[in-house]
């Protein structure tokens, strides 16, 4: 009974915790060790392109929130057991 | 002491620049919150009668916390940038970035508003009919919109030399 309820609960927090997460994860990851690191760009070069991808993360984690709401919010609901007396 | 600070290195330049930074995360803050806010009372009042529907009806409250996102990039962009006026803080760049700052943070406000209004109204009515749901979508992306072109001028100004 308490099943899909707890299911769902479990889907947003992943998906939030995701969408809060993966930008700032991207940014200083792209900046520190992709953009200074590997291409050794200045700093400033690097910072709005980190920053940049870090938008861009952003908005596939969003899109892919949406998908998942709007493909798995209107399932079928299961009809409720039939009350036996 | 720095008493050979030129004109174009006043003192007060990094003032500038400092504003810029908070008033990125402050205003941008500011409709973020009330977006929250506003789309969270028709969730809450929605799922009263439609507890399965609020897996869909997050997505206001998850598209104004991207708009505190928005002045959380510049606001670290900006302050990254900050130095002492004797290292070479220009006055121009305090404008700059006070500017930067500026951009995304009345952006991000309007933002809000637009997204804690539509998110209210539209969750509210997707519980009726349910087929609102895609308008009520495409209509928060283009709030979340205006929040995004205050993003893009921020970096142009906050890329200026």
């Amino acid at each position: 009974m308490e099943q899909p309820q707890f299911t769902v609960f479990k889907t947003v927090l992943a998906y939030s915790a995701f969408i809060l997460a993966s930008p700032v994860i991207a940014f200083f990851v792209t900046k520190f060790l992709f953009f200074e690191g590997l291409l050794g760009i200045s700093s400033t070069a690097s910072n709005v392109w980190s920053a940049v991808l870090a938008v861009v993360v952003l908005h596939i984690a969003l899109g892919m929130y949406i998908y998942r709401a709007y493909s798995d919010g209107d399932k079928p609901k299961t009809k409720p057991t039939d009350k036996v007396d | 002491m720095s008493s050979e600070l030129t004109e174009t290195n006043p003192v007060y330049g990094p003032f500038f620049g400092v504003m810029g930074a908070a008033s990125a995360i402050i205003f941008s803050a500011l409709g973020a919150a009330y977006g929250t806010a506003k789309s969270g009372t028709g969730i809450a009042a929605m799922s009263v009668m439609r507890p399965e529907l609020i897996m869909k009806c997050i997505i206001p409250v998850v598209m104004a916390g991207i708009i505190a996102i928005y002045g959380l990039v510049i606001a670290i962009l900006i302050a990254g940038n900050i130095a002492s006026p004797d290292s070479g803080y220009t006055l121009y760049k305090g404008f700059l970035h006070l500017g930067a700052g500026l951009a995304v943070g009345f952006s991000g406000l309007a933002a809000g508003f637009a997204i804690g209004i539509v998110g209210d109204a539209g969750v509210r009515g997707t519980a009726q009919q349910p087929r609102l749901f895609v308008g009520m979508i495409l209509i928060l992306i283009f709030a979340e919109v205006l929040g995004l072109y205050g993003l893009i001028v921020a970096i142009f100004l906050y890329t200026k030399n």
